[in-house]
């Protein structure tokens, strides 16, 4: 049963006098307990597919479901608190607070029951991501990139949430802590049972996750592939 | 980590950006305070100023410019129209002075000059301030309310009646007994013209008796006056009327009534002073020439320039520190929030609720301006008495230059030494500019409502960034 799905997804960008079709009627599906990765080149169309499944941004057409209900009808705020985690490539971290206060202050937002003993769980979240308590306590900009990225996933996974939204979290990492992300979210996906969506332009980590939705620059609809090697 | 606490970290772990809102909000509100440090001290001058002058009014009167003939109509409208104005609900107290010339007879037949003063007060104004005073004599009472009203023959003697020197032998007149009916006489001065067209000058005697009730001291005067209730007065002199017309003299001459002196009124609060100024000069305009107003506030304004004229510069000041403080704070904030729009977008991506948002950044922004208010409350005291008192002297300086030497007509309602009291230099001398609770809660409410004020704009322009663009890029 899909956790989220998508129905007709239908979104254009101008582009001097016309309007470029960005998504065109777009319908796909996602399940909990898999890794998808959304493939395709810079410009095609694969983080604004994100930034709508992510209610980011709305569609022009079409509908957006999670569990059957239009999130639309959940509450783009809802939605984003309580449904969903977001990693993205610039890491996005409050950069005056520490890692955990980072993972603390997600966790305060959320109305998922996460509020007691919060620090203990922000604790184990960051050491099941590889921050251990010292680095933990480290304001963000004396954490490595990879150590920042790990950081941002323990925050989108502090909430509670199902599925798990990433866009190019590897882009600024090197391949060996690239490596260690993309296994943490196959991890996630496979024994945590969680819903990993992730954007990349990358054929080879794309061949890491279970589903391959290949953004078609010509009809701009995915592409979708089982991936037989996972 | 609720949004108050993330306001506290935002505020300790970004002193810079913390210290820049800080010094923007004290800059600006040390203007704010600094004129509103000059209106409350000169508010409280003015105060001061009033309660100095109190709250009275006075109708007094140039008899040279009074009417000769047909003066019927102008007494009585005079009459209750100053009657009307004492039944005025702001009115504490009031009366009004008649007056006329005469004799009283003495034991053995001598005439002594006296003036007969007519009274509308049991405790007139001369009473109360001790003025005049009761003299010890045994049953020396003041009138009644009843005997006033009543206009009855009854009088209040001033003492320096009671004997007369003669060379180096002092006679006892009689007047003062208490108890006794003693004759008096009412004399009116006439013009007649006759068959050679020449101005003839007479004398018209009236006489009538009063009995005695009372002695008095005038600690001001030797006048020898003899106090009677007005309507009685009025009464004697329409009786002097009807016998002069008796004897077909024309008796609608202005001789033949009381010379009116003055009115005089307390407020019961300087409130209302104002109010009852436009019903007095109201009924002054029914009035012909002759007839002057005057109350504490044409004192007050006589005397209060240099504080008046401060206190607009001031006003002046506040309210373009008030717009300068929207303005620039509203510039700043803006500012600080666009420096802060990945923060912002971050929030909204983990779905934060715009209220939480927005209770965050005015968390923060009033925790920092409450302590700038606080500074600025200090600095702003120092900087509003240094302009004021520079302001004074030149104030104080052109006013002093500009003097034109009004007096103000004397009664009992319009005391000359509360003018003296309150002259220019004395008003720079009791200014004085005071920090107090009062100041500071002013200032806490019109500098937080400022720096609120300033915040609708960026909060508005917050809660309509779209974290797509700020997190993702565009594509």
């Amino acid at each position: 049963m899909s956790i989220l799905e998508t129905k007709d997804l239908f979104f254009t960008y101008p582009d001097g006098d016309e309007r470029k079709i960005i998504l065109n009627e777009v319908s796909v599906s996602f399940e909990k307990g898999k890794f998808y990765t959304i493939l395709g080149a810079s410009g095609s169309g694969k983080t604004t597919f994100l930034s709508l499944i992510a209610a980011l941004d709305q569609p022009e057409r079409g509908e957006i479901l999670f569990h059957e209900k239009s999130i639309r009808e959940i509450g783009y705020e809802k939605y984003r608190r309580n449904h969903i985690g977001i990693v993205f490539q610039q890491y996005n971290l409050i950069p005056y607070m520490t890692g955990l206060e980072n993972v603390m202050t997600a966790m305060s937002i959320t109305d998922n029951s996460v509020q007691t003993n919060m620090k203990a769980q922000a604790l184990e979240i960051l050491e099941s991501v590889g921050i251990n308590a010292t680095k933990a306590n480290r304001k963000i900009n004396h954490l490595s990139g990879g150590e920042q990225q790990r950081v941002a996933i323990a925050r989108a996974l502090s909430t509670n949430v199902d599925v798990l939204l990433a866009d190019e979290p590897t882009g600024n990492l090197d391949a060996k802590t690239s490596k260690t992300i993309i296994d943490l979210f196959k991890t996630l996906a496979h024994e945590k049972n969680k819903c990993v969506i992730m954007v990349t332009h990358s054929e080879k980590i794309a061949q890491e996750s279970d589903v391959i939705l290949k953004l078609n620059s010509d009809t701009q609809t995915f592409e979708v592939s089982q991936n037989e090697m996972v | 980590m609720k949004w108050f606490k993330r306001s506290l970290l935002s505020i300790t772990r970004r002193p810079g950006k913390s210290l820049l809102l800080f010094l923007v909000v004290c800059a600006m509100v040390s203007l704010l305070a600094g004129s509103l440090s000059i209106i409350n001290t000169a508010n409280n001058v003015k105060n001061e100023l009033k309660r100095g002058f109190g709250a009275i009014a006075s109708i007094s009167t140039d008899s040279t410019l009074l009417p000769e003939e047909n003066y019927e109509t102008i007494f009585s409208n005079y009459i209750s129209g100053v009657e009307t104005l004492r039944q005025n609900e702001w009115v504490d107290y009031g009366e009004y002075r008649l007056s006329a010339s005469g004799y009283a007879c003495g034991d053995l037949g001598q005439e002594f000059s006296a003036v007969f003063l007519g009274m509308s007060l049991p405790q007139s104004e001369q009473f109360r301030s001790g003025e005049w005073e009761l003299s010890g004599q045994i049953n020396s009472r003041n009138f009644t309310q009843k005997e006033l009203d009543n206009g009855e023959r009854v009088a209040v003697v001033n003492i320096s009646l009671a004997s007369t020197s003669s060379g180096n032998e002092v006679f006892s007149t009689g007047i003062t007994s208490i108890g006794n009916t003693i004759p008096m006489k009412i004399q009116i001065p006439y013009r007649e013209v006759n068959e050679q067209g020449f101005n003839l000058y007479h004398t018209f005697t009236y006489e009538f008796e009063l009995k005695i009730i009372g002695t008095f001291v005038d600690h001001k005067s030797d006048a020898s006056s003899i106090l009677i209730p007005n309507h009685a007065l009025i009464d004697i002199m329409q009786e002097a009327r009807e016998e002069a017309q008796k004897q077909g003299l024309n008796t609608e001459s202005r001789r033949f009534y009381p010379d009116i002196d003055y009115a005089g009124y307390k407020m019961k609060d300087p409130q209302h002073l104002s109010e009852f100024d436009a019903e007095a000069k109201a009924f002054i305009s029914t009035l012909p020439n002759g007839f002057h107003y005057e109350s504490s506030n044409t004192n007050y304004q006589k005397n209060a320039g240099p504080v008046e004229n401060l206190d607009l510069i001031a006003r002046i000041i506040f309210i373009a520190a008030l717009v300068a403080t929207l303005l620039i704070l509203g510039m700043v904030i803006t500012y600080l929030i666009g420096d802060r729009k990945k923060e912002i977008g971050i929030y909204m991506s983990l779905g934060e609720k715009s209220h939480s948002l927005i209770s965050q950044f005015l968390m923060e922004i009033l925790i920092i301006s409450t302590l700038a208010i606080g500074t600025a409350g200090i600095s702003g005291y120092f900087l509003g008495n240094g302009i004021s008192d520079y302001m004074m002297q030149i104030q104080s300086y052109v006013k002093r230059e500009q003097e034109l030497g009004i007096r103000a007509q004397y009664t009992p309602y319009n005391s000359s030494e509360t003018l003296e009291k309150y002259s220019r230099e004395n008003i720079l001398a009791e200014y004085q500019n005071e920090i107090n609770a009062q100041y500071f809660l002013i200032l806490f409410v019109v500098g937080e409502s400022s720096v609120l004020l300033s915040c609708l704009i960026p909060m508005i322009y917050m809660i309509h960034l779209k974290p797509k663009e700020i997190l993702l890029g565009g594509e």
